[in-house]
Formats: structure tokens, sequence, C-alpha cells
């Protein structure tokens, strides 16, 4: 075992059933602070290495959330690929999953038949939905999760009455830090009572704390919210009127929270108190929320509020966007102009803080990508490595189980497991 | 503790015995907040007397805002004015018995107030130091002032639109940030367990927003020069009067693309929208055989079309003429039936009375002191060993200020000197 204290997870291993993007990206999270991750492939290779392919075998999308693992691809369809599985798990601290739900226990990796020959096992999965009700064993992606979930709604860009949805996998990502947050609680509880646990969570519960702020329902005030449900599934209006009379019951139209066109360009500021009353003297508007005292909001708040954005609006246009935010910046009021993601990503203050990096994949050349997204001041915590080759670690990963040189050559010859010399992107 | 104590207890909750102080504003480290509370955690949140910003917002009453009472629950309120000496004495020594920190100081306020991780730690080495910013500590936004808005703005996650860029309804930078700072502590109270040793850890919204975005924000030299291209491009751009509609169409003809729009996206039915999402080649030629019909870029593996875009409309019209022909509910019956991922689109609103949503216990039911009944959600993460459970709905502003003060180890006298001078507040 490594010294502790060097790497955050150092000594800490961990086998990953995962497919496409949240556990293969919660297992990197580990990977980057020293965790010895062991990624199981299909025998045909991860479903993301043919995906936008680089180069045959080195997708775009396992390249970014695979680095720094061991990789070995086995064919869970055997008896002896099981077994090998098997065996992995039972040698780590930690197995992650988000296969189909019920395949992990068919396979013979189930969390309660792992426990039950190591308790200090820690099982984290994520599923789609959850695994109870009618959603319980759907297959789910991200885009699905966004759709079921009103998250496609709440990101408000409609192309006529089709919603667009966000181009980020939001609750991929969500639920691989969810994941993360779990496991590394569950390891902290396991050392101080020796004791591993099963712990779970949903791309449906990422989805559902995305919109936390609205998720719920206050008795009180919200009343509304069932009238709406009930309104769209008796009625079944179409989606654009349905979104439109939801947003007109919200009254969120906040000018003071909002994305403006400037004379050239458009910005964002956000300025709530006390920050407010800066913006409309900047902007020249009087707001009775900040003037008046006992101003007290219209029952129908909407005609007032669309009128106070409209002047906001108005007076936004004459500035320039430079203009614009030195002037809210000399008053701390939060602004930026709006960027593409591929300014983000190359611009200086991304670098500046080093939250992206380049590193050199040995198959396809230099890799700029985020890096990884929490700064510790004493624990090593870094990305290192690059992800692996098909079948790169095949061969020492079965040595690591105790398996001899003619049982691999068995192995391999067998193609219950993959190796660089039979990768099937040749 | 004995060490069975300590089982039982840690088996009611990972962080039981943990004792957290929150300096937390708005979003990120309150909701960070709330997840150790659920886990069992005593956390002391420090609110300015007129109470934290969020108790206005959405005022269901005076001071219970729908946005404070939804990530504080859980949670003792001290009711204090930063900006008196005795007071922040008392801060300070609540920091110094704390395991944990949490704090969404604007740039430069913790050094100010003497709540900075050198000054702490120097007297409190096991504290662990969990802090939000929005662009980080290093760069030319470095202190600058930052919000969920804004950095949805400024990192490229906004919705871009032909009408101008979009931003998410809901705060979803700020959400993304508290996890991954709640991961942060959880780990470093890992590293702790081993080692003895507290640390300092940061997170910002700018990198929750690139994690967000880590599918589409990373740049392969040998095929993405394009992206510095559209960038060059983008400095001059709308200064030459270029629209949003122009950009877009120049990102899109730059930017490389796989014909996937039509088994991958929000495609038009006879009443409505379906989600599809064909996410490989095999059930992609699932969904063509349903419809009965053909794209030579599933058939045959390899094959690239001249025109990506134009083959991308061509099918994806396709696609929708075939779904056109019948309801949602018949298409995502057909999906499931293949196992490909489809689901209908929903309102948000939909989600509070969903089977699915509650059958797997996502909300849960609390009645608060002063504001009701309330339906919020659950915990997102489910533990077999040591569960994260609600405890209470959040506190009233400075509704334990007195028992949090004489935990300090001021006297009586001393706490009701502290309240006679407004310097803290103590509400019934």
């Amino acid at each position: 075992m490594a010294a502790i204290g060097d790497r955050v997870f150092s000594g800490i291993r961990i086998l990953e059933f995962g497919q496409y993007v949240a556990v293969p990206y919660c297992a990197e999270l580990f990977a980057h602070g020293g965790a010895e991750v062991i990624k199981v492939e299909p025998i045909t290779g991860d479903a993301t290495r043919a995906n936008s392919a680089i180069i045959p075998g080195e997708g775009r999308q396992y390249i970014i959330k695979n680095r720094g693992k061991q990789g070995i691809p086995i064919d869970l369809g055997t008896d002896e690929g099981r077994a090998i599985a098997r065996k992995l798990a039972l040698s780590c601290d930690v197995v992650l999953s988000n296969t189909r739900p019920g395949l992990i226990a068919k396979i013979g990796v189930g969390y309660d038949s792992l426990a039950a020959e190591n308790p200090r096992i820690i099982f984290g999965e994520i599923s789609g939905f959850g695994t109870e009700g009618p959603f319980g064993n759907k297959a789910a992606l991200d885009l699905v999760v966004q759709a079921a979930s009103g998250l496609m709604i709440s990101g408000r860009g409609f192309d006529g009455a089709r919603p667009l949805g966000n181009e980020a996998f939001l609750t991929d990502y969500t639920s691989a830090a969810l994941l993360a947050f779990a496991v590394a609680s569950a390891l902290f509880v396991r050392e101080r009572t020796g004791r591993g646990q099963f712990v779970s969570t949903s791309l449906f519960q990422a989805a559902l704390m995305l919109q936390h702020g609205n998720d719920n329902v206050f008795d009180a005030v919200d009343a509304w919210k069932r009238e709406l449900k009930d309104w769209v599934e008796t009625e079944h209006p179409p989606l654009d009127q349905a979104a439109e009379r939801r947003s007109d019951r919200l009254a969120s139209d906040r000018w003071f929270f909002n994305t403006f066109e400037t004379a050239d360009g458009v910005v964002t500021v956000t300025a709530p108190r006390p920050l407010h009353g800066a913006f409309a003297a900047i902007l020249g508007i009087d707001d009775p929320m900040v003037s008046d005292p006992s101003f007290s909001m219209p029952d129908d708040p909407r005609p007032h509020l669309a009128a106070l954005t409209h002047k906001a609006r108005e007076a936004v246009k004459t500035w320039r966007t430079a203009d614009l935010i030195a002037r809210l910046e000399a008053d701390g009021i939060p602004c930026a102009r709006v960027a593409l993601p591929e300014e983000a990503l190359l611009g200086e203050h991304a670098a500046a803080n080093s939250f992206v990096e380049t590193f050199d994949h040995p198959a396809v050349g230099p890799v700029t990508l985020p890096t990884a997204p929490v700064r510790f001041s004493s624990s090593d915590y870094a990305a290192a490595r690059t992800s692996a080759a098909y079948g790169e670690h095949t061969i020492s990963v079965l040595r690591g189980i105790g398996l001899t040189e003619a049982q691999i050559d068995a192995l391999i010859a067998a193609r219950v497991v993959g190796t660089p010399g039979q990768s099937p992107y040749h | 503790m004995t060490d069975s104590d300590l089982d039982a207890a840690v088996v009611r909750g990972p962080f039981t015995g943990l004792r957290v102080l929150e300096l937390g504003r708005f979003i990120a480290a309150p909701y960070c907040g709330q997840l150790l509370a659920d886990g069992g955690a005593d956390v002391i949140k420090v609110e300015a007397l007129i109470g934290d910003e969020t108790r206005r917002n959405g005022a269901i009453l005076p001071t219970e805002g729908r946005q404070f009472l939804n990530k504080n629950r859980g949670k003792r309120s001290l009711a204090i004015n930063l900006g008196d000496e005795a007071a922040l004495a008392v801060v300070r020594k609540l920091a110094l018995r704390a395991d944990v920190l949490i704090a969404n100081f604007r740039p430069g306020d913790a050094a100010r107030l003497g709540l900075d991780y050198p000054s702490l730690s120097a007297q409190n080495p096991r504290l662990i130091y969990a802090e939000n910013s929005a662009y980080g500590p290093q760069g030319p936004m470095a202190s600058a002032t930052g919000m969920d808005m804004v950095i949805q703005a400024y990192s490229g996650i906004a919705t871009p639109t032909k009408d101008g860029p979009i931003p998410h309804e809901s705060p979803i930078i700020d959400y993304a940030a508290a996890l991954l700072l709640a991961w942060g502590v959880s780990t470093a109270l890992y590293h702790r367990e081993r080692t003895g040793a507290g640390q300092r850890l940061d997170v910002s919204l700018l990198q929750a927003a690139l994690v967000l975005q880590n599918n589409s924000i990373n740049h392969i030299d040998i095929t993405d020069d394009w992206q510095g291209e559209l960038v060059d491009y983008l400095k001059h751009a709308f200064a030459d009067g270029l629209s949003w509609a122009d950009v877009l169409e120049h990102r899109r003809a730059l930017q490389p693309h796989a014909p996937v729009r039509a088994y991958y996206g929000f495609l038009a039915t006879a009443d409505g929208a379906v989600a599809v999402a064909a996410g490989t080649r095999p059930l992609r030629a699932r969904m063509l055989e349903l419809l009965g019909l053909e794209d030579r870029w599933v058939a045959e593996p390899g094959w690239e079309p001249p025109d990506a875009h134009a083959h991308a409309d061509e099918m994806t019209a396709k696609v929708e003429s075939r779904l056109r022909t019948d309801t949602t509910a018949h298409w995502c019956a057909e999906f499931s039936r293949l196992g490909i991922p489809a689901a209908p689109v929903h309102l948000r609103e939909q989600l509070l009375d969903d089977p699915q949503a509650h059958a797997n216990g996502y909300f849960v039911r609390l009645e608060h002191e002063l504001v009701g009944g309330i339906t919020v959600l659950a915990p997102p993460v489910r533990f077999s060993g040591s569960p994260l459970r609600v405890s209470t709905a959040s506190p009233t502003l400075g509704g334990q200020t007195r028992a949090i003060l004489a935990e300090a180890g001021l006297s009586a006298p001393e706490i009701d000197a502290l309240i006679e001078r407004g310097a803290v507040a103590q509400w019934q």
C-alpha cells in the first residue's frame, strides 16, 4: 500500500463497471486523487471508444473521462469472465456501476453477494430513474432524463414548440459528483466504523437537485403547481404554450437578474439586494422596490415587472459591453459578457487558474481539457495520466489478482479478456 | 464516546458528531451545508442580523423565503453583526472548535475578518476549510464577484439560440459547485481520519460550469483547430455588426459534426415531442427498423456523409415524419420495448406528483414552525448503512443564538450584553 497522505486516495482500489458518462467521470475523480481504478470494458471495447473517434479505438468521449485508469476488456457473457470480474471486485475497496438495472447482480458482482464475503466493500451505483416505480427498470441517458424531469423546459430554449435542451450533459455530471460525494463519505464512515455500505443516486435525482430552488411545494403559496400539472395532463396543450403559461405563473421576470443586448454584444447582470439599487442608478431606472419603502407588489405583478424589464433593456442598449462591465464592476455588481463554451475553454482566465490543462495522449497527441475540479491545500490531487489504450493493462491486472501466466494465456486465447494485439479497432 | 456509541451514531448519519460552521450566502455554500446537516452534522449558520439575503427571496413571511427554506433545513441559526469586534471574536471562537468551515465569502472578506484559513488553521490544524468562489483565486477575474447567472454567461453554458443565449432558469452551476464542495469536504474528512491533518479546499463556480460541460469543453489538437478560429472570429464578430444567428451559423459550419440529430434529441410526435437517446449504432439500427427507415451512416461503419449537416437534416425530417403518425405515449412504449432510452418532455411541476419520484422517496414532507406544510427534495444520495436524513425544517432567524453562544463558552451576562447592544440577536 502506498503511503497514506501523499495522495488523498492512495491505497484505495476501485473496480469500475462504467458506461458512457456518469460513473466513468465519477471514477476519474478518484483516479485524480491517486486511487487505483480498474475499468472493466466489454470485450468489444467501451462504447465511447467508437463515438466521434479521433483514430480507431480512441474516441473523444473515452479519452476525456477515463484518465489515470487501467483498463481490462472482459467478456462477461462467459463463466470465466464473470469469475474474473468477481475476483477483481473482491480485491477492491470500492465497486462502481451504472450498468442496466439488475445486470450487475446477474453477473455475480451485486453488492449483497460481495458484502457477504467482504463487509468492508463500498458499492456505488447510478441508475437512470432510481430502482422503484414505473420507470425503475428503464434505460436512460442524460437527454431522456432532462426531458422527463422538467430540466429541458426550465432550460427555456425553444425552437418553435420543440425545446432545445442543454448541450451540456447536466444530469450525467451532476450524478457523477453526487456519487463521488457519497463514496468519499462512505470511505470516511468506513474509517470510523470498519464497515462498508451501498450508496446510490440517479440521473433523475440529479435533475431534481439541479432544480432544487423551485422543485418544492409550500402549501401556503403553491396551489398553482398542482393546478398546472392537472391542466397539462388533462388538456395536453402544445409544449410551448404550456411552458408559457408556467412562465407567466412563475412571474420571475426580474429586470435586475437578466441578460441584455448592449450596443455591441450581450451581457448578463445579477444585482441582488443590496446591489439592486446601484444597478438601477447606473441605468437611470426608478424601481419602487428600492426607492419606495411602502411599495408592495400588485396582485398580478407581471405588467409591473415587464415594464421595468423593458426600461432596463432600452437603457442597456445604449452602452458598449466593455464600458458597462467596467461601470458595474466598479460597484461590485456581478456581470459577464456572454461567451460560447470554446471561449471559456481557451480563455486566459481558465488557464491562469489551471482549470484547464494540456496533456499528451500517446495515440492522439495533445489534448486540452478541464482539470480536477477541486483543489486541496495539502493532499496531492491532480489529473496525472491519459486514458488507457484497449487492453493495455489486461495482463498486469490479472497478475495482480494472482492468476498464473498459463491461466492468463488461456483466457487471452479464448478471447475472454482482450489485449492490444486483439484490439477490435484494427 | 465508546466504540459502540460511535458505531450507532455513525449509522444514523455519516457526519454525526461533526461540528460545521457555515458562513454561506445564496446557494453553493448553504446547499453544501444542508447536505452535511442531512448527514447528521451540527451545522451552525452564521447570519447577518437582517438574515441571509435569501430569507427575502420568494418571501412567504417577512423572514422566511422559499430560497432560504429549501437549503437551510436541519441547521441552527446564529444572527450576529460581524462588524462588532466582540461578535466577530465569538465567530472566530466557533471556528476554532469546528471540524469543518464552509464559506462563500466575497473576494478578500475572509482575510479582512480574520476568518481566513492561515489564521484559523494556526490554532485549529484539524480544521477543514471549504471555500467556494466565483472565478477561482487567480487570473484576471479573481477579484470579481459572481453569481450563477453571470457564470452561465461567462462559461458558455447558456443555451445559444438564434435570438441570443438563454440562461437556464435554475442555478445549475451553484448546485454543481455545492456538490463538488461537499465531495471535497468528505474527501478531506477521510484524509483527516487517516492522517490527523485538516486542510483547505476550494471550488469555483467557473470550475463547476466546466465540469458540467466536460463532454464538449476539451481540445484535441489534431482535430480541433476550428475552436481557436471560432474564438478569434468572436473577438470582432459582434463589433462588425453580426447577429447571434450569424454567429451560430458560423459555429455550426466550423464544428465537425456527426449526423446523430435524428437519433439523439427531441423529436416531434403527433401530440408534442419525445426525447430519444439512441446513443450507439445498434440502438440506432433498432430505431430505424422500428420506423421502417434506412440510413447508410448507421448501416455502414466507416461511411461518413459528404455533408454531415445536410444528411442529419434529411434523416431528422424522415424520422419525424414517421413519429408524427402517433402519440408520444405510443413511441415511448415502443422505444422502451426495444431498450432505446426515451421519455416524454415534462414541465417541472409535473414531477411533484410523479409516481416515479415518489416511489423512490425523492421528496419529503416537512412542517415549518412559521410557514406550515412544505414538500421539498429529499437528500439526493441513498446510503445503506449511514443514511442522510432530514431532521428539521430551516431555522428561524437567530432562533438558536443564545444556545450557540453558550456552547462557545460565553456566560449568560456576556450573552445578554451582546444582545443588549445589538451585536447578536435571539428571536423567539
